[in-house]
């Protein structure tokens, strides 16, 4: 399948993303305004795309 | 990254991802940075949006400019896809270079590239408005053969005429199919345009749907309709389904179908990276259904 594009069939890597990695503070559904506690979630979203390698595959 | 706590935290994330990582390296002052960034985010519920804000203060990545990496020594044993994004080109003046400079090692190197518009207004607002992105953005996109991005993205991204018809509503796709004779007509070398089409109902019920443009034909997933837990990361999860199914071979149709469902799987999982397997992808994009699996 081409789609127009020359995909290599291999490579030493298979999908490399550039982007800024970010912490998202989540306090669920409490606003920050009145939150008193949050989760750490590591994000970004070239970081996002690339991680779907290690679940997907 | 920067070395501090919050850099080693988002480092032992990344290595639990799997993800090998290339990093540039700050040294931390232990007052202003260079800092990672934080995104402040609550999930909203029902009638009530998430609420979200940023701290890109003195952001280490920000720093980040041509030169930084070794694009031939990275690509020396080949590369078959290669990403970025706009959120990270329009970060400082010298993060859209970068992304310039990699995308065109990229394609010497052999890669499909591809790049998610993700259009801010906010952060090019601080680095010379719209015009100054469309010029910036561009320098990116002229080797770049596939890109996500909705009518917004391609309008205010890469400067492409607004709508000429009215859209029925957000899940009809006549609009975006619409511009891309113009995008092909700006970036002819651009062989994919692909995004999802999202009707948000409540913070916790979307109708949700894909379609893409694939070397001259349309395809589209179907809508379904989402419960959704955490909404942030499901473009992402779209463009890592496609781009999946891209590189194994897929048929069209389906790999839009695998970006479709690898991004409702995503709005069920707290957090922004993937928890989703590739049998709940694919039962999810063949139809699958809620029912439990014993």
């Amino acid at each position: 399948m081409s789609y127009g594009l020359n995909i290599l069939e291999a490579a030493e890597l298979d999908f490399l993303s550039l982007g800024a990695l970010v912490h998202r503070l989540d306090p669920g559904i409490i606003p920050f305004r009145k939150a008193t506690e949050c989760k750490i979630h590591v994000s970004g979203g070239e970081f996002n795309v690339a991680a779907w390698r290690i679940v997907l595959a | 990254m920067s070395s501090y706590p919050i850099g080693d935290l988002i480092a032992e994330r990344v290595r639990a991802m799997g993800v090998k990582p290339f990093y540039k390296h700050f040294q931390h002052n232990g007052v202003t940075g260079p800092n990672m960034a934080t995104v402040y985010s609550d999930q909203g519920f029902g009638v009530r949006a998430p609420v979200v804000f940023y701290n890109r203060c003195n952001e280490a990545a920000a720093q980040l400019k041509p030169g930084d990496f070794d694009w031939p020594r990275i690509f020396s044993g080949g590369v078959r896809w290669v990403h970025s994004g706009g959120i990270f080109a329009a970060l400082s003046p010298t993060t859209a270079p970068l992304a310039a400079e990699m995308m065109k090692a990229a394609k010497a190197a052999g890669a499909i590239t591809s790049f998610d518009l993700n259009f801010r207004e906010k952060l090019w607002k601080i680095h010379g408005g719209n015009e100054r992105a469309v010029e910036t953005i561009a320098t990116i996109v002229e080797n770049v053969d596939v890109l996500v991005g909705n009518e917004e993205d391609l309008q205010k991204g890469l400067g492409i005429p607004g709508p000429e018809v009215a859209a029925k509503s957000k899940l009809d796709p006549s609009v975006f199919f619409g511009m891309i004779d113009n995008v092909v007509k700006k970036h002819s070398h651009v062989k994919v345009v692909a995004t999802t089409l999202r009707e948000v109902h409540s913070t916790n019920r979307h109708s949700w749907s894909a379609v893409a443009w694939i070397d001259g034909k349309t395809y589209s997933a179907p809508t379904a309709e989402l419960d959704v837990l955490d909404r942030v990361g499901g473009g992402d999860g779209f463009a890592a389904g496609f781009i999946y199914g891209l590189l194994t071979g897929e048929g069209p149709e389906d790999a839009v179908k695998l970006g479709w469902a690898h991004g409702a799987l995503l709005t069920t999982f707290p957090g922004d990276t993937t928890m989703a397997t590739i049998d709940q992808v694919r039962a999810f994009a063949k139809g699958g259904s809620a029912r439990i699996q014993r």
